[in-house]
């Protein structure tokens, strides 16, 4: 008796301490996905199987498909498993029939709306969707989507007139149907204006080759991907001709296969060519560097970010490259399994990195967490790149087991401040309702939903909601928003920005990709603080061209184009 | 003072009156774990250390210590069965009852770290040190999460290097210099690499410190020793040893959680902590053939190469028809150049699975060595048409169609299947532009094809001999002055690349130009065919395909 009462006790205090620390701060975001009528559950087709890859999926992204100037969303769907027939699935689809969905934002005076145009714009994806990237292919102004999935790719093109067409079979870009790819990403690996795309692929797994797994208590679990054989990546060159050319091999990337989840394009040293990060899963990370031949090498061992300071490969799962520390270059952070802890690389400008998670704080709140979706970003505008964390396991929980939970993998998402000097504080607390609920959070895309000038999450949970984070603070400080269009007709998708005020320089840099199976706005947004003008915007352009532009007005958003070369 | 503190000083009031009741009954509750999923072994296991709970809760002359000593072992039972959550609702009753046993709070520090609560962890290991100041695994285990708790001076505090001699350091563990070695990593103190240095030189199997080394020295610049320790990296640690620990672990029943630690133990390749797993596990169950073979495997892995060969053949003799377990057993054999044994364990694997792509491959090899070239062919095109992700299996498919003399037809026609599934390997183009500027049957040649293919060819790789193929196409569409040119070029760079062996066959191609004649030499077998294929064992066992133990 004493015991329970213990209990109740301890609970009072609680529930009062909290109703205190909620009643003195204002939350950072509001879910608004139910307000603005984005109404979308992903559905993972589970039936008991513990299918290895039921649990990864999916992915969304926020993009302008319309050329209207605000963001719309596409979300990837699964569906059945195995051979089960749909009512068989445990947890059942909440709307039919299952397709990945096209939203238009129809907002006005701030008030959000989103419309489901998935017919009237012709997209019929039906594949069981993992994962989205999104591009301007054929330099014509408008942006395609290519969709990850569980069996074949599939790439629709923008018609630029609301309708999309499905033209994976003549781009070539299927890949092979007994892949299972979750991100890919756009990258002009030649430098010849057109945009090549680098695909992401998992493991061996299939329906026919499920394994059987069991928790460390001996329960029926999910296996470890290392009970699979890893899968090559691809990389597609743009043939110009709405085609593209498998070039994996002769590029390299085809030659050390990994367990693919994550992958970042960037500049990672200094060369001023674009070179591809790849996070996977319980094997090392891949940094392939651009010989400027379209050809790669993995320098990832010796740049330091193949595996953890301990030496070990990690689980890897969403990734995110930014200068989180205002010096230039690009930082990788990754998301990581239950007991790892994600990690923070900082570049040294060189491209060698060195794992300061420890040091950064990132390190022990990360470590009761499987992470998938992140990015680095400034909520609050004050010009410090902070980080979102979507989390939700892959094993059992035993606890919400125990509770009885019918989907005992769900748990909170995260947000850290950065604090300058590399240092990071969790603030998920204070962040709002939103962060208070448990769920199987995986992929995250990042943009300004609102167009008031700070970055909101669109945050897509396996088997549950896709959610809508609203940022409510960071149109409280000053900012500038970049849209950097290129001599091709496109926006720039791997151009960097220097910024000078009185007091500050930024570097930031444009960026779709990232993150876990998601496309992000590619516009660049950057938190001023406190400060009202701008001295300089230097913008360097992938095509190795320089620009400068004085002053920019700030709070608002500017569309600049690159001169052409020509 | 408002209604919030009234209700809460009501209510520790009431549990201070109920102070003695604590004493007995558990002051955390110990819930219950869910046994319906988990195996019967299990089970057994945790009913009967219930039941003991149960007879000793029952049994008024038991002192608070041997309460708190059977709240432990309670606690224990649950903890190595990785069941945390009344694992750490009994050590903390254990401790609630005797406060000073240091080996509850050791188990529970272990615990919250398992757990991912290093914070708790450290107060735990803390109170333990306290409690056994001289117990050196609890101190080391302490010292490595301040470490991970960026709390480096506690680190170097407990650690005290600086005091040491070099004698005293020389005499340390590898681990103990391991941790040195992170230490002086985190302060940028030049002394890593010699602590590094001396735990190798302790545990040359501890090849992840390879990849500290590494990192160290391209820390300061010398690439050339970083690239060469990345090179020797491997996924071995020293290892710590704790007797306290040890017998925590001795608790573990069932096989899926041996079976579980040895899969993950392969995840980071620590095969002989896996080895050891799977025999654990296979005591409890024994008819597990999965796990046996992946037990052999691991036997392999760790040089026990005869114990690993007893037990393929014990499975054999369970399940005489077990494909896999006749693959591995013929290539151990193999690798002991007990060729006609491994040759009839392979067909033993193929009749008892005739579409295992691994054993004809395998196969093959062997009979492409002895010169078996028509069956060794057979067999390749069995292996490329169950896994057709085989460049090398083409090549020696293609080389033993070459030297049993099949048609070119024939030839052709595998090598438009490999050009198929590897449109830019160079080795095919090269043979197949061979073939359309050389053969003599007019239906195999392709005159375009031939330059746009030996053009490409010489164009990405300036080879000898795809010069030489660049001129066979050149002399093909009777252009014998641009193959003259070529081939000539190319006999000049053969005295600067030492290539005297393609000298008498460019010649005789020269000649042929100047006597306006193409050339007929289709192919040169030793172009591809520099050696024997070579069966990589070790790599079967360890990746071909993946383990299981289900």
């Amino acid at each position: 008796m004493s015991s329970r009462l213990y209990v109740i006790c301890f609970n009072i205090y609680i529930v009062l301490t909290t109703m205190t620390i909620s009643y003195a701060d204002s939350p950072i975001f509001v879910d608004q996905s139910d307000a603005s009528g984005l109404n979308f559950y992903y559905f993972n087709g589970m039936s008991g199987e513990f299918y290895l890859i039921e649990n990864l999926g999916g992915g969304a992204a926020l993009f302008d498909y319309d050329n209207d100037g605000d963001l719309d969303i596409y979300l990837v769907q699964g569906k059945m498993l195995g051979n089960k027939p749909i009512n068989n699935a445990l947890f059942p689809a909440k709307t039919l029939p299952l397709q990945d969905k096209l939203f238009r934002n129809d907002s006005n005076n701030r008030q959000l709306k989103f419309t489901d145009v998935t017919d009237t714009a012709n997209i019929q994806a039906l594949a069981y969707g993992m994962g989205v990237a999104v591009a301007d292919i054929n330099n014509d102004g408008w942006l395609d989507i290519y969709v990850n999935n569980f069996g074949g790719n599939q790439l629709w093109q923008n018609q630029g007139n609301g309708k999309f067409v499905n033209i994976t079979a003549l781009s070539k870009t299927a890949g092979d149907s007994m892949d299972t790819s979750v991100s890919a990403s756009f990258i002009d690996i030649d430098k010849d204006g057109w945009l090549d795309l680098y695909v992401g692929n998992y493991v061996d797994f299939s329906i026919a080759n499920n394994k059987t797994c069991y928790a460390p208590s001996s329960a029926r679990d999910y296996c470890s991907p290392v009970l699979y054989n890893p899968r090559a990546d691809q990389l597609w060159h743009n043939q110009q001709d709405l085609s593209f050319k498998d070039i994996a091999k002769t590029a390299n990337i085809a030659q050390n296969p990994g367990n693919t989840l994550g992958v970042i394009t960037a500049d990672f040293n200094h060369d001023n060519w674009i070179d591809i990060y790849v996070a996977s899963d319980g094997l090392e990370n891949q940094l392939w560097l651009n010989q400027h031949n379209q050809r790669f090498e993995d320098n990832a061992l010796l740049a330091g970010v193949a595996v953890n300071a301990d030496g070990m490969p990690e689980a890897s799962m969403g990734v995110d490259a930014g200068d989180i520390d205002n010096d230039g270059d690009e930082d990788l952070f990754m998301t990581h399994f239950l007991g790892e802890t994600n990690t923070l690389y900082i570049n040294d400008g060189q491209g060698w990195f060195e794992d300061q998670t420890i040091q950064s704080g990132l390190a022990t709140p990360s470590k009761p967490y499987t992470a998938f979706g992140t990015a680095y970003f400034d909520y609050d505008n004050d010009g410090l790149l902070d980080v979102f964390i979507a989390n939700g396991g892959v094993n059992i929980i035993p606890i919400l087991q125990k509770q009885g939970d019918p989907y005992p993998l769900h748990q909170p998402n995260q947000l850290f401040h950065n604090l300058g000097q590399g240092k990071f504080v969790e603030v998920t607390e204070k962040a709002g309702e939103v962060f208070k609920l448990s769920e199987v959070s995986r992929g995250a895309a990042f943009g300004d939903i609102d167009n008031d000038g700070d970055t909101d999450i669109l945050v897509v949970n396996n088997n549950g909601k896709a959610r809508l984070l609203i940022n409510q603070i960071g149109q409280n400080q000053h900012w500038l928003g970049l849209n950097l269009i290129s001599q091709y007709n496109r926006v720039d998708s791997h151009a960097k920005v220097k910024l000078e005020t009185a007091n500050k320089t930024y570097y930031r840099r444009v960026r779709a990709d990232g993150s876990y199976a998601s496309a992000n706005d590619t516009r660049i947004l950057i938190g001023l603080g406190q400060a009202t003008k701008i001295k300089q915007l230097t913008v360097y352009w992938s095509s190795g061209q320089q620009q400068q532009w004085h002053g920019l007005k700030i709070n608002q958003y500017h569309t600049l184009y690159e001169k052409s070369s020509k | 003072m408002n209604l919030k503190y009234l209700l809460l000083l009501s209510c520790f009031y009431s549990i201070v009156l109920f102070a003695d009741e604590l004493l007995k009954l558990p002051k955390y509750p110990i819930p219950f774990p869910d046994t319906d999923t988990i195996e019967p072994t299990v089970k057994e296991t945790l009913d009967f250390a219930r039941q003991v709970m149960r007879d000793r809760l029952q049994n008024p002359k038991l002192s608070k210590q041997q309460f708190a000593q059977a709240y432990g072992e309670l606690a224990s039972i649950y903890h190595v069965h990785h069941l945390y959550i009344p694992a750490q609702a009994s050590y903390l009753n254990a401790i609630s009852l005797d406060d000073d046993n240091m080996r509850w709070h050791y188990y529970l520090g272990y615990l919250y770290q398992q757990t991912s609560r290093p914070q708790l962890a450290k107060q735990q290991y803390q109170q333990a040190l306290i409690l056994k100041p001289d117990y050196l695994p609890l101190k080391l285990r302490l010292a490595e999460l301040y470490l991970q708790l960026n709390q480096a001076a506690l680190a170097q505090q407990l650690l005290n290097p600086q005091t040491m001699t070099d004698t005293d350091i020389n005499s340390l563990s590898s681990y103990h210099l391991y941790l040195f070695a992170k230490l002086a990593l985190k302060n940028k103190n030049p002394n890593a690499i010699n602590y590094l240095g001396k735990a190798l030189a302790k545990s040359p199997n501890a090849t992840r410190l390879h990849y500290h080394l590494a990192m160290a020295y391209r820390f300061n610049h010398n690439i050339k020793q970083a690239q060469w320790h990345l090179k020797q990296r491997g996924e071995g640690l020293p290892t710590l040893a704790d007797p306290i620990l040890a017998e925590l672990e001795k608790l573990l029943t069932g096989s899926r959680t041996h079976f579980y630690r040895a899969i993950e133990a392969i995840r980071v390749k620590h095969y002989d902590i896996a080895k050891t797993s799977f025999a654990e596990g296979l005591k409890i169950q024994p008819e597990n053939i999965n796990a046996r073979i992946s037990y052999a495997r691991t036997l392999y892995l760790t040089g026990e190469k005869t114990q690993a060969q007893q037990q393929l053949e014990f499975i054999l003799q369970q399940q005489p028809k077990n494909d896999f377990a006749h693959f591995l057993l013929a290539a151990l054999l193999e690798e002991q150049n007990q060729i006609s044994e491994a040759i009839h364990h392979y067909h033993l694997a193929l009749q008892a699975n005739p579409k295992h792509a691994g054993a004809h491959y395998y196969l093959a090899h062997i009979l492409m060595r002895q010169g078996k070239y028509q069956q060794a062919a057979d067999h390749y095109a069995q292996s490329l048409h169950k896994q057709a992700d085989n460049p090398p299996a083409y090549i020696y498919y293609l080389i033993a169609l070459h030297q049993s003399n099949a048609d070119y037809q024939t030839i052709q026609s595998v090598l438009r299947q490999a050009q198929e599934h590897y449109p830019d390997n160079q080795t095919f183009q090269y043979l197949m532009a061979r073939i359309y500027a050389t053969h003599a049957k007019a239906s195999l040649t392709d005159k375009k094809k031939a330059l746009i293919l030996a053009k490409q060819l010489y164009q990405t790789s300036p080879l000898l001999e795809n010069a030489e193929t660049l001129a066979m196409a050149y002399a093909q569409l009777g252009q014998y002055e641009q193959a003259i040119k070529l081939q000539q070029q190319a006999l000049e760079a053969t005295f600067n690349a030492q290539r005297y062996d393609l000298i008498a066959r460019l010649e005789a191609n020269l000649k042929r130009y100047q006597r306006r004649q193409a050339t007929r030499q289709t192919w040169d077998v030793t172009d591809i065919w520099r050696q024997a294929p070579f069966s990589e064992i070790s790599s079967i066992f360890q990746d071909y395909p993946s383990f299981t133990a289900y």
